[in-house]
């Protein structure tokens, strides 16, 4: 008996609640608003593509965009006016060329000569 | 809880699909269906017609913008209220509005016309009690009545609206039965 009371007094609770809410009516849309709302299919573009599928597409688009214009753009010679620039890359090159090879003691030499 | 196959769920799932594929007459249907639904909760969240019928708008633009999002396992219901919820927060917070007494707009409709004056005016008294009631509850415990008990929401679809568990629901669901109780027997 004593263990139902809180049990009885939580079930009252939400009875109380319950009751209280249905007095409150729900609040209708005003004619404005109605207006507005419809006027969001005509007024806005259409929806964002729906799912990651489309949205990995137009992200692999862009991206493939990128790569070839990186690709176009190395393949330009930029360098031919800048006769300094080339000795320095080439030095750079055959530095690294060296260094990235199995012979270490031929890189040591190469990095000392340029140094 | 409802399960995968809950047919309101698989016509929401539809609905959804058409809206996403551009389709301004299944946007007309899920704004029939849960406009004023959408509408009631902002303004008791905000107090404010004005503002509550901004946030009901911006509910149905980011519903249409963001159709293709909408989750299988998500209820047409749940999703437009946990939008409409989080732009009601943004709002309150950005504006630190206290919430206002229910404006005269808010009583225009009472309810059959055929109902005697006496009686109506006595619905209207009670009407506003339970909005002052539920006003001076805290904001969670408020949230989480309306949701539940107005909007009909399952503990777990409240929890997804509030962004917490179930259990959490649950608890503000009875500390605010309680205020509210009191707040009422006060108001006798």
């Amino acid at each position: 008996m004593q263990s139902d009371k809180p049990t009885h007094r939580v079930q009252q609770d939400e009875d109380i609640a319950r009751e209280a809410l249905a007095h409150l009516d729900l609040v209708e849309p005003s004619a404005a608003l109605l207006r507005r709302v419809a006027r969001i299919p005509l007024d806005m573009s259409a929806p964002q593509p729906s799912g990651p599928m489309l949205g990995s597409f137009w992200t692999r688009a862009l991206l493939g965009a990128a790569l070839g214009l990186g690709v176009v753009c190395g393949a330009l010679p930029w360098g031919g006016e800048d006769g300094a620039g080339d000795t320095t890359d080439t030095e750079l090159e055959s530095t690294l060329s060296a260094a990235l090879s199995s012979d270490w003691a031929e890189a040591d030499a190469v990095l000392e000569e340029s140094l | 809880m409802t399960s995968a196959s809950d047919p309101e769920r698989e016509l929401d799932v539809a609905l959804f699909q058409r809206i996403a594929a551009g389709d301004a007459l299944a946007f007309r249907e899920l704004s029939n269906q849960h406009l004023t639904m959408i509408l009631t909760y902002a303004t008791r969240l905000l107090g404010n017609p004005t503002d509550a019928e901004d946030v009901a708008q911006e509910t149905f633009l980011r519903a249409w913008q963001k159709a293709g999002t909408f989750q299988p396992r998500a209820r047409a219901r749940t999703w437009l209220l946990a939008m409409t919820h989080n732009l009601a927060i943004d709002r309150l917070r950005r504006r630190k509005v206290r919430r206002e007494e229910p404006s005269a707009g808010d009583d225009e409709d009472l309810g059959p016309s055929s109902e005697e004056p006496a009686r109506l005016l006595l619905r209207k008294l009670t009407a506003l009690q339970v909005q002052r009631a539920l006003n001076a509850l805290p904001e969670r415990q408020k949230m989480a009545i309306l949701l539940v008990h107005e909007q009909g929401l399952s503990g777990a679809e409240g929890a997804d609206v509030l962004g917490t568990t179930p259990e959490a629901v649950e608890s503000l669901l009875a500390r605010g039965r309680r205020t509210l109780r009191t707040l009422l027997e006060a108001e006798k």
